[in-house]
């Protein structure tokens, strides 16, 4: 689990790095890393402490504990929503990676399509399936990263890194906000949970996947601008992929681009997979069905539908990255499901010590 | 299922390869009549690199000359790309721009401005930042089409010419064109393109066809050596080699570059010695509006000839002396080098950027007149000059 939730994390926000693209924190953008590891830390640890409470339990099935059903409902709703969307995102961006760098011709639909296809062969085998797909992308996926940034240190000019924080502390901030929104991914934390074997390590693991992910972030973004140039990187689509690009170590040995996309395609894929399994358990769940399977094949097919026409162009999909919007939609779709879920939970946990009954866990 | 295998084999982006032909050099020039983009492709000839060294078939007319194994077309148009597309009427094959790996830019358009190739450069997927840029000094047509005698396609031997000059002269400045966008992106550092300058060729004498005799043998046509200065992204004029040398002690950019001192003891008899290794350090100073640098360069030598019999056995006031004589060359580049960037006001050493770099309040200060500062700034400069090595003799032979 730890693979799947630091490849789901490492996997967007370095082919995007919003951290640079979407605020002016320029050459300060591996601080922006620090805070929204920082950001994205607290977050996973709100949303995985509340499940810890219920280890054996799905948000879906503790949320209508809490709240009561048709709340619970609701909210269990809006998490499957989460999903959804950010699956159909990931997957768009990888899609316009793939055209715009490689393949300008092939339709948008295909490359959807086809991973979507993998995917949900993997969902549709359950978690442990996606889970040893994970532990096998894993060291592929590290090692094509590392292999990326170690190839680009000759090209490395750390002077492009200088003046430091010299702008205040501000664009720094707003620079950690969109990653700090993609955090939204952990919220899978509540479906996978109750999975693993022991699920109240879950949290633990799912914030060393954080730190794992947020070194990775800080690393690539040092190298990519000291390669790039602040101004080069930062008016990238694809900055890390523009930094690989830009690699040549020897006469024989560049234009290895191919390797980042490739690790990037695995990751997508244990994403996506974990999502969509994620979405049809805890649709299953909501409607009271006893199998999640017979509902991954109507959802794949949403899902490749959204992705394509959900947004209908670069630009649509670079001004939903844009801190003032993806921060609040965001920080919506977490904090307030979970603070009523935390809330009840506290109410609850209070009205069973006064009764002096149970312990507010065991009786809900 | 079935049929989205089928869809796998057959992409959408099919490509055949023998539709295509890899380009493998390509210029900008502009037209002046017109004011329109000109675009010359240097492509790899399919046939051409086939037939390499047979000689031509038995069949044909005898006069039949081998194929070139490179072959310029070029075309006009409104924007850079524009030109590109427009040379596909030209061509009987689909042209794959992947392998450019020598961008040339003709001293017209770069004094016009080099944004628009730039950002063609960045955004257009198969055309790579990893290439070589140069401005050409003369004819671009003429430079496309030159032979180069040890290369088989003119763009390969200059991406080659121009990036292993480096091991043996700091008159060029080697860099890719990634380094180019980078600087240009940079406040208070303005860019430096190396020049390639194409040599006349003798006119052959007319009403003397096809001479018999041996073939002469071919001349160089083209020189790798000095810069084109920028301003923005305009240039504004040519470094020459001794300047482009001053940059790299200023930049500590000299790899390998040789020098000659005379030698002390003996007028007009000179030695020369070779920089193996060089660093510089900039350090600004700033005081109120009064900005100086201070440049400290050390390098490290050899010696490679003497024509004057020394003895270098042993530390000597002679080698202190040569070394003296070393760091006062090295002075002299610099500030021609310095001099001439004042008079173009080209920060082409980034004193600005150094500034930025390391003082970002008095930079915010500075910035909005740092053009009318640059051209004033005095510079000291600081040079350590040590010669280190003496190759493998220690003096002369003793003639007797």
């Amino acid at each position: 689990m730890l693979f799947i939730l630091f490849i789901m994390r490492s996997t967007i926000v370095i082919a995007f790095m919003p951290v640079l693209t979407t605020a002016n924190a320029a050459q300060d953008a591996w601080a922006s890393a620090v805070v929204a590891g920082v950001g994205a830390l607290v977050l996973v640890i709100v949303i995985g402490a509340l499940g810890t409470r219920f280890p054996d339990q799905t948000l879906m099935e503790y949320s209508q504990k809490l709240v009561g059903t048709i709340l619970g409902k609701i909210i269990s709703l809006i998490y499957l929503w989460v999903f959804l969307f950010l699956a159909a995102i990931d997957l768009r961006i990888y899609g316009e990676a793939l055209i715009t760098g490689f393949i300008p011709e092939t339709p948008l639909v295909f490359i959807v399509t086809s991973m979507v296809i993998a995917s949900a062969f993997a969902a549709y085998s359950g978690i442990e399936a996606i889970g040893r797909n994970a532990d096998f992308i894993f060291p592929v996926f590290v090692a094509m990263i590392v292999a990326s940034l170690l190839a680009a240190i000759p090209q490395m000019q750390l002077m492009r890194l200088q003046p430091v924080l010299a702008r205040g502390i501000r664009p720094v901030l707003v620079g950690a906000i969109t990653p700090v929104a993609i955090t939204l991914q952990m919220l899978t934390l509540t479906l996978l949970a109750p999975s693993v074997l022991q699920p109240r390590k879950a949290t633990r693991t799912a914030v060393w996947a954080i730190i794992g992910a947020s070194l990775v972030l800080v690393a690539s973004t040092v190298v990519t601008v000291a390669v790039l140039g602040v101004d080069p990187s930062a008016r990238s689509v694809f900055p890390f992929f523009r930094m690989v690009r830009a690699i040549r170590l020897t006469e024989f040995l560049e234009r290895i681009e191919a390797l980042a996309m490739f690790a990037w395609g695995f990751g997508l894929f244990v994403g996506v997979s974990t999502f969509l399994y994620c979405g049809a358990r805890g649709l299953s769940q909501v409607l009271n069905l006893n199998d999640y399977r017979p509902l991954i094949g109507p959802m794949a097919v949403i899902w490749i539908v959204l992705s394509i026409h959900g947004v209908t162009d670069m630009f649509q999909l670079r001004s939903f990255f844009r801190p003032e919007v993806a921060g609040p939609y965001a920080l919506l779709l977490i904090l307030v499901p979970q603070g009523i879920l935390w809330a009840a939970y506290a109410v609850r946990r209070l009205a069973a010590r006064e009764s002096g009954g149970q312990e507010g866990r065991a009786k809900p | 299922m079935l049929c989205l295998a089928v869809m796998a084999g057959g992409c959408w982006n099919v490509r055949e390869p023998e539709n295509l032909v890899h380009v493998l050099g390509v210029a900008f020039d502009l037209d002046e009549e017109t004011g329109l983009f000109k675009v010359y492709a240097q492509v790899a000839n399919p046939i051409g690199m086939a037939g390499g060294g047979a000689a031509p078939g038995g069949g044909g007319d005898g006069g039949a000359q081998m194929k070139k194994p490179f072959w310029v077309v070029s075309a006009r148009g409104d924007t850079p790309f524009g030109a590109m597309r427009n040379l596909a009427p030209l061509t009987t094959r689909e042209l794959f721009w992947a392998h450019t790996t020598v961008l040339v830019i003709s001293e017209k358009l770069a004094r016009r401005g080099i944004l628009p190739i730039i950002d063609l450069f960045e955004r257009e997927r198969q055309l790579r930042m990893i290439v070589r840029p140069v401005v050409a000094e003369g004819d671009v047509g003429k430079l496309m089409e030159a032979e180069f005698p040890l290369e088989s396609i003119g763009a390969q031997g200059m991406a080659r010419g121009v990036s292993v000059i480096k091991f043996q002269r700091s008159i060029f400045p080697v860099q890719f064109l990634t380094e180019v966008v980078a600087t240009l992106s940079e406040p208070g550092r303005e860019v430096l393109i190396g020049r390639i300058e194409v040599l006349a060729e003798e006119d052959p004498k007319p009403g003397a066809p096809s001479q018999p005799g041996p073939p002469k043998p071919p001349k160089p046509p083209a020189k790798i050596s000095g810069a084109a200065v920028f301003r923005k992204d305009r240039m504004v004029g040519w470094l020459t080699e001794r300047e482009v040398r001053g940059w790299h002690w200023v930049a500590g950019r000299a790899f390998r570059e040789t020098l000659i001192l005379s030698a002390p003891d003996d007028k007009g008899k000179l030695l020369t010695v070779e920089v193996t290794a060089s660093s510089s350090k900039m350090e600004p100073v700033v005081e109120g509006s009064n900005v100086r640098m201070k440049v400290t360069v050390k390098a490290e030598d050899r010696i490679q000839d003497e024509t004057a019999p020394e003895d270098l056995t042993v530390e000597s006031e002679l080698v202190r002396s040569l070394n003296r004589r070393l760091a006062q060359v090295i002075r002299n580049d610099m500030e021609m080098a310095i001099a001439k960037a004042q008079e173009f006001r080209a920060d082409i050493f980034g004193f600005g950027y150094s500034i930025y770099r390391t003082r970002y309040r008095d930079w915010t200060r500075l910035k909005d007149r740092w053009d009318e500062i640059f051209p004033k700034v005095p510079v000291e400069l600081d040079v350590e000059a040590s010669i280190r090595r003496t190759g493998l003799i220690t003096k002369s032979v003793t003639v007797r």
